[in-house]
């Protein structure tokens, strides 16, 4: 393998290469000519004849970067069975973030002076990509956040400089601020269907929750519901009893909530051992994990989570379901579903890929303006939705379009005796909301009715 | 409490190890630039009453006086930059060094700034000629015969410029000509200055080398007065049970 | 006054014997360093893909020789050398976090690299008076504690994904290249020069036998209290130094025990005690770690791979691979005089 790298790097013109003298000396260069992976050759960024590389930045460790993983070699092959990009073949290259924002770093400037990639694709944490996002901006790499939903990412910087970040996208997830506002609609929809009236809205303090706090209050009320109370909690936080007291005692009927970091295995726990007198509601990431049920020993059920794509419950677009199935078929160990984050990944190939092609080049050392244009025209059918972005005089340039029309925001949730068999066991998820995509009633627990 | 004709003094000297009593109310003094003997039979104490002095064991009761100034129970590289030092009985060396750097260990100054010293190279090699050991600088102390290695720990006693060396057993392992030639430097050291005391388990080195003898059993002293005082004195000779005193 | 070379004929199995530079350099050690340095100073030019990845092991070089000149010296085996530099980094982050983001790095670099001598201080002074395994269990606890401490006071270090309002150097990976060599460099080389000292000597000495340091007039703990301030300014000065190479501050990679762990093994696969081997393994290590294995996902398969490879190298080679090499070539010269 590195022979041919080796070959290819002399092929390579422009006069940015420098030619690597493998055999000089200096023992490391000696172990460089070991055959490793990857070529030391300079070059420029996807410029060439060989393969074209996409890197992946996902905290592997997860179950939802395991998922997210797993989905973009899962891209690859597809990409590379449906001709390519430009005719050329596609690989991987896998960068394990390690939840950690200097790893990711280093993984970044790996994937493009070492592997020379086109694209990059990614993150999970939004405090991961926000401690890249000057570097990709400064290497003029194309970036697709797959899974960062920090409203930052793009306002605060494409959005503040954008001939500084213009390379930067976000494709997956719709971002938080625009969570937040439908968190309030969809407890709108809550209170039309069940009446209640009186909502709580408890988040863990990081990044991305921000915007929760800061708009979903504000949603709720417009609506002429009721605010019981605001709480932002440790993401350390073990003994969820006082939370959930406070919740009860503030009378009100539904937990809103918005956790990462938190597993909620212990909340759900207590919540249903308990009885609360309130439905647990919002965004919970551990929960999208189709291995969740088994976790809590069912005590997810009744649960609801955001999720892009739907958990593959929901036909959001003629994509949806069979890239679900196909993930499902080929991935047998967990997570056996590609959770929010999957679908974006996902996506983000074939976008970048229609970008490349209308532009004629993944050389974006030279030609990024073109490809940005095109990255910016993109409308495409993906599998979390129809991918469009703001364009650069929007409040979110570069941000992926929200609404039923294009990327939805669908509610799932943990139900007994469902028909979907996606999954074994006996709990199973049903998509409740957006009315356009619902599969199911949305139900309360038992012991609220 | 010590004059200067009495450098070093031991006074009620107690250790006690559990309800072991190794050393029991010792007393005695040294006289200024005198050679003592210092002996008894295995087990009589000896070395934890120098452990004692040198600070490498805490005294249960009792004190030490050194230049006047008490040194009871102080750290030891207190006791030896106050002017006193021991020759242990096993040579102790820096195995991994060179016997040059093993000088230097006791040579340099004690300070963790002091990073070289061109006073420091003199004086090692100065030491080093006087020991006989100029020619195995650069040698490890494995590679030195045993009488090289008992030099070594002399010249590393040396360079710390001590007013009074404790030599512990010295004489052990060598033959009659390696034993005259090293009384020979000991008497040199007297006529330098220094006070002497050898520690032996009998008098067959120090007949003709010291001046006094002190006689410790079970932790006791037993006798203390010239080489033929002591030789005669029966209680002694008892206590070695009739082997040679 | 003219030194001779030693003619070993035994070495033990620690291998520090003779200090790497007391001895004349023969033809061949002096042709492979030279060959080396010029090799590494001039990275950008052959393997500039490589810069970035040479720049971290140049701070890394850092961290390996400062803690062999205390630990690979005196035998005090530092588990917690990370708290150390890991305190200069957030002392860095800590301030443009909560204080002033715009705070100048004139100000924060030498504040940083006085926290890091203050907890040096704060761990050696009551440990070093205990022996060898409870000094080494200290160390070990208090990146322990500080790991926690950051979790604990979470609203100040941002916790697990850490801080990320400190300023990169720059992302001009040859310039940073160089801005990490400089210091590696010069700090390299006063501990190099600190080993070969009187002063080094001693504390190697205590190394091998603490009771004869005393013995022979030295206050071992003072010097042991002075070899460890040595060793934590390079450290605060390296600690620093990381955080502006990664612009973000988190335990993962500054703080955890993990990282103190690696120093000593790069250390130990260098030679302790020696100071150029440690500094010599750091790229080793690093380019093992980042680009040999780089095909292997995640931090577990990884950190099998890179300390299966430390393992046999100790095992084939308990004095360190780097020393070995160099006794090597200086025995392919024969017996010079």
């Amino acid at each position: 393998m590195s022979h041919d790298d080796v070959a290819q790097n002399s092929r390579r013109s422009a006069g940015a290469n420098r030619r690597t003298f493998l055999k000089t000396a200096g023992t490391l260069a000696s172990t460089a000519a070991l055959g490793l992976s990857g070529c030391i050759g300079g070059g420029s960024g996807g410029g060439g004849s060989g393969p074209v590389k996409i890197g992946h930045l996902a905290p592997v460790q997860l179950d939802m970067g395991k998922g997210s993983m797993n989905s973009a070699n899962m891209l690859v092959d597809h990409l590379n069975e449906d001709g390519g990009i430009l005719d050329r073949d596609v690989e991987l290259v896998e960068g394990d973030t390690q939840l950690s924002p200097s790893q990711a770093n280093q993984r970044v400037q790996e994937m493009v002076n070492q592997e020379n990639v086109a694209m990059i694709s990614g993150t999970f944490a939004s405090e991961t990509m926000l401690g890249i996002e000057d570097r990709v901006a400064d290497l003029n790499v194309p970036f697709l956040d797959t899974g960062s939903a920090s409203p930052q990412i793009t306002e605060g910087h494409v959005g503040q400089n954008y001939e500084k970040y213009k390379n930067v996208f976000r494709n997956n997830p719709v971002n938080a601020d625009f969570q937040a506002d439908l968190l309030g609609e969809y407890a709108k929809f809550l209170s039309d269907q069940h009446g209640w009236n009186s909502f709580a809205v408890v988040v863990e303090d990081a990044e991305w929750t921000n915007p929760v706090t800061n708009r979903t209050p504000g949603v709720i009320e417009d609506a002429g519901l009721e605010v019981a109370m605001t709480r932002r909690i440790s993401p350390d936080t073990t003994d969820f009893t006082p939370i959930l007291d406070s919740v009860e005692e503030s009378g009100a009927s539904c937990m809103l909530k918005a956790i990462s970091h938190i597993t909620g295995t212990a909340m759900l726990s207590t919540w249903g051992a308990g009885e609360y007198p309130f439905a647990q509601e919002g965004i919970n990431v551990a929960s999208m994990s189709p291995q969740y049920w088994s976790d809590t020993n069912g005590g997810c059920l009744y649960e609801t989570t955001a999720e892009s794509g739907g958990g593959g419950t929901a036909e959001i677009t003629d994509k949806t379901v069979p890239f679900t199935e196909d993930y499902a078929g080929r991935f047998t160990e967990r997570p056996t579903l590609p959770m929010y984050m999957g679908y974006g990944t996902y996506d983000a190939g074939y976008v970048f890929k229609e970008a490349a092609e209308a532009a004629g080049t993944v050389d974006f050392e030279n030609n990024l303006d073109d490809i940005v244009a095109e990255l910016e025209n993109t409308d495409y059918t993906g599998t979390a939705g129809q991918i469009q972005f703001y364009g650069q005089d929007h409040q979110y340039p570069h941000d992926v379009k929200y609404g039923n029309d294009f990327a939805p925001f669908p509610i799932v949730q943990w139900q007994g005796d469902a028909e979907n068999d996606m999954i074994e066991g006996e709990g199973a998820k049903v998509c409740v909301w957006p009315e356009e995509f619902a599969a199911g009633d949305h139900q309360i627990p038992q012991w609220m009715a | 409490m010590t004059s200067a004709d009495t450098p070093l003094e031991v006074e009620n000297l107690r250790k006690e190890f559990g309800g072991l009593v190794a050393v029991d109310d010792l007393s005695f003094e040294v006289n200024s630039n005198e050679i003592l003997g210092f002996i008894g039979p295995n087990g009589a104490g000896k070395s934890t009453v120098f452990n004692c002095i040198m600070g490498v064991l805490s005294p249960t009761d009792g004190s030490v006086y050194l230049h006047s100034d008490e040194i009871t129970g102080q750290d030891t590289h207190e006791t030896v930059n106050q002017g006193l030092a021991r020759v242990s009985q096993e040579s102790n060396p820096f195995e991994e060094m060179t016997v040059e750097d093993n000088i230097r260990i006791f040579a340099v100054s004690n300070s963790p700034f002091a990073f070289s010293s061109n006073d420091d190279e003199e004086v090692i090699r100065s030491l080093a000629r006087r020991m006989g050991l100029e020619d195995e600088l650069g040698t490890l102390p494995d590679s030195l015969p045993h009488a090289g290695r008992r030099r070594l720990e002399i010249a590393k006693a040396l360079a710390t410029e001590p007013d009074i060396l404790l030599l512990d057993e010295p004489f052990a392992g060598m033959n009659q000509a390696e034993i005259r030639d090293l009384s020979e430097e000991i008497r040199g050291f007297r006529d330098e200055g220094i006070t002497l005391v050898v520690v032996d388990h009998n008098m067959r080195g120090l007949m003709q080398l010291v001046d006094r003898v002190i006689v410790l059993n079970e932790g006791r002293k037993l006798a203390d007065g010239t080489p033929e005082e002591v030789a005669d004195d029966e209680r002694v000779q008892s206590a070695y049970l009739a082997g040679e005193v | 006054m003219s030194k001779s070379v030693t003619s070993v004929t035994e070495e033990s199995a620690y291998g520090y014997g003779i200090p790497l530079f007391d001895t004349r350099v023969n033809l061949y050690q002096g042709g492979v360093l030279a060959v080396l340095l010029v090799s590494l100073v001039t990275v950008p030019v052959w393997a500039p893909p490589w810069a970035y990845l040479f720049a971290l092991a140049n701070i890394w070089a850092i961290f390996a020789a400062s803690w062999d000149i205390i630990s690979g010296h005196t035998n005090y085996i530092s588990f917690g050398h990370s708290f150390i530099s890991g305190a200069a980094a957030y002392t860095t982050a800590l301030l443009t976090f909560n204080v002033n983001p715009d705070m100048a790095i004139y100000i924060t670099f030498p504040l940083s690299v006085i926290v890091a001598v203050v907890a040096a201080l704060v761990f050696a002074l009551p440990s070093l008076r205990l022996s060898g395994p409870y000094f080494s269990l200290l160390t070990f606890v208090s990146v322990l504690v500080a790991t926690k401490a950051v979790f604990i006071f979470s609203t100040y270090t941002n916790g697990e994904m850490g801080i990320s309002t400190v300023s990169v150097l720059t992302f001009d990976t040859t310039m940073l290249f160089y801005y990490t060599l400089v210091p590696a460099v010069i700090i390299t080389g006063a501990l190099l020069y600190i080993s070969r000292s009187n002063v080094g000597k001693v504390l190697k000495a205590i190394g091998q036998n603490e009771a004869a340091v005393e013995a022979a007039g030295l206050d071992t703990t003072r010097f042991k209290l002075w070899g460890f301030v040595y060793s934590a300014i390079p450290m605060g000065i390296g600690g620093a130094l990381l955080a502006h190479f990664y612009g973000n501050v988190e335990p993962i990679a500054f703080l955890i025990v993990d990282r103190s762990i690696e120093i000593i093994a790069i250390a130990a696969v260098g030679g302790m005690g020696t100071i150029l081997g440690p500094a010599g393994a750091a790229y080793l290590f690093l380019f093992l770690r980042d680009e040999v294995f780089k095909a292997f996902l995640g931090p577990n398969a990884r950190w099998v791979a890179i300390w299966s490879v430390v393992l046999v190298l100790l095992v084939l080679s308990p004095q360190g691979v780097l020393k070995r090499l160099w006794t090597f070539l200086g025995n392919l010269g024969g017996d010079s005089s």
